[in-house]
């Protein structure tokens, strides 16, 4: 039986991380450039520092394992365990979801979006600015119109 | 401004991917917070990505049961996942006059199409709404009813008019349509005067009517059209058949893109039940079409009220693919059939009294704290707009 074979991941601050290549393609921007032939190795990961990359694997690692017929995991494990991975802080939530998009790999992002969705749900607007660090660019009378618009909705 | 604030900002895709798992109120504050995300919620195709996000999650699938008798403006609103939870709220419908009478024509990605009928004008108007996003329109009437005056209607005298409605999407022009169809029949079911039915559809996209020249196979039974596989459905009645012999023999379908009507045969089982006892009802079944059969009881004879069978088309279109699911016997006499949950359950009326959710698989029937005069349409959260 052949040995798994590994690759090595290179993150944006210079860190190598070796990962079985079974790991590696649940990010489907790692997997085509593996089987078109374009990838170096190490295969550089810009844009992803070696903090998240890390956590990225963890997670990789962890869902690459659980769906293996013979260490079947419990979905209610799964998903526990999944709850745990999603409680950091905010900043490294916010690079979790840009890591999982630019490296598309889709479970990821949907926890993560899922999680940041379900947090600023019940936000007002002024806490998802800050939440996002997002600039109002509506005058104050402007707001005031697009309130009014769908003023059910603050109440 | 700091410079970490570039970082801190994420791609517009991504916060697409945040925002479609949303609900309708949350996203209807956040157009407030910058001119960037009022654009992105105001777009149709975010709410069409939100919509098909909205399907995938069984929690965003609910039940709207509209009332009829008693308070009439006003809707139970049950969450599809579970019925026995209390979790039902009133919602009143806004552009609803208490004093008449209002019923589901469809549901369709959220928008709800209503009639309104009132006692003191002929006609129904109907209304396109969004609950979820609090939001209703108007449809504007129809040349039809003009045109009843025009021939010297009200026509108790000339014959039965029937009024059949459907709503549904037309995928290929992304616009939603209601089809009325107009049948003036004499009591062995023809069409008088040589008259055929006469069609007109409203699209959304227009905001008009027009009238459609083409062929309907048959009389279609004036329920809630089925809309599914982008046609709307409804069972019928053969034509130039006495009433008290008529049966139904058919499915009567419209395809919404291409306007046009077509037939599909009845399983040969049905069509030979004894049709002075039988109602069929459609239903939409785990994405299939289906089919409700209730034969009642026969007066004077013993046996059970209402023995119902559940038949679905596994393969749409495909007449050798109809399947008998199973059949039971009812603890009362059927009085109305209300669909299918997501679950599989059966909604029913029973008595004329009780509203009932039934499972097949244990057998175990819930009554609902709903009055016996509802009508209920499916409905999925969603922000489309009418």
């Amino acid at each position: 039986m052949a040995t798994s074979r590994k690759v090595t991941l290179l993150s944006s601050d210079g860190e190598s991380f070796e990962v079985e290549q079974s790991v590696a393609v649940e990010s489907i921007t790692i997997k085509d450039s593996i089987e078109e032939g374009s990838a170096g190795n190490p295969i550089p990961v810009p844009k992803v520092n070696s903090k998240i990359l890390a956590k990225v694997i963890e997670y990789c690692k962890k869902h690459v394992e659980s769906a293996k017929a013979e260490d079947r995991v419990d979905d209610e494990d799964l998903v526990a365990w999944d709850a745990d991975f999603v409680k950091v802080d905010q900043a490294t939530l916010f690079d979790l979801i840009r890591a999982a998009n630019f490296l598309n790999i889709k479970s990821l992002l949907d926890l993560t979006c899922q999680t940041v969705a379900d947090m600023i749900k019940g936000k007002t607007p002024e806490e998802k600015r800050k939440t996002f660090t997002i600039r109002n660019d509506f005058t104050p009378e402007e707001e005031e119109e697009v309130r009014r618009e769908n003023q059910w909705a603050f109440e | 401004m700091s410079s970490s604030d570039d970082e801190a900002k994420l791609p517009q895709d991504v916060a697409v991917e945040i925002l479609k798992r949303l609900p309708a109120r949350s996203l209807l504050r956040f157009r407030c917070v910058c001119r960037s995300w009022r654009s992105t919620i105001d777009d149709p195709r975010f709410a069409a990505l939100h919509l098909s996000h909205s399907a995938l999650h069984a929690s965003n699938w609910h039940l709207l049961w509209l009332h009829w008798g008693g308070l009439r403006n006003l809707c139970s609103l049950f969450s599809n996942e579970s019925l026995a939870m209390p979790s039902q709220s009133e919602i009143g419908m806004p552009f609803a006059n208490p004093r008449n009478i209002h019923g589901p024509v469809g549901s369709c990605n959220g928008l709800i199409c209503v009639k309104e009928i009132s006692a003191r004008r002929y006609g129904q108007t109907m209304y396109l709404w969004n609950l979820f996003a609090r939001k209703h329109k108007v449809v504007p009437r129809s040349g039809l009813d003009s045109r009843f005056f025009l021939v010297g209607f009200p026509c108790g005298v000339l014959g039965i008019p029937r009024e059949v409605l459907g709503f549904g999407f037309d995928a290929r022009s992304n616009d939603y349509k209601i089809v009325k169809i107009l049948y003036l029949l004499d009591n062995n079911h023809r069409c008088i005067g040589g008259m055929k039915p006469w069609v007109e559809t409203y699209s959304l996209g227009i905001d008009s009517w027009r009238r459609l020249e083409c062929e309907v196979p048959a009389i279609c039974d004036d329920e809630q059209a089925v809309f599914l596989n982008g046609n709307m459905h409804w069972s019928a009645l053969e034509f130039d058949v006495p009433w008290a012999e008529s049966k139904y023999v058919s499915i009567v379908s419209f395809d919404v893109a291409g306007e046009v009507f077509d037939e599909m045969p009845l399983p040969e089982e049905i069509v030979r039940m004894d049709n002075g006892r039988l109602s069929v009802y459609l239903a939409v079944l785990n994405d299939l079409l289906a089919v409700f059969v209730n034969l009642m009881k026969a007066l004077g004879h013993p046996g059970p009220d209402s023995v119902c069978s559940i038949w679905v088309m596994r393969e749409y279109g495909v007449h050798e693919s109809w399947t008998k699911m199973y059949s039971f016997e009812a603890r009362g006499l059927v009085t109305n059939f209300n669909g299918f949950t997501r679950n599989g359950e059966l909604l029913m009326e029973i008595g004329g009294l009780e509203q009932v959710s039934w499972n097949p698989i244990t057998g175990q029937y819930a009554n609902l704290p709903l009055p016996p005069q509802s009508d209920l349409v499916t409905v999925i959260e969603s922000i489309v707009s009418p």
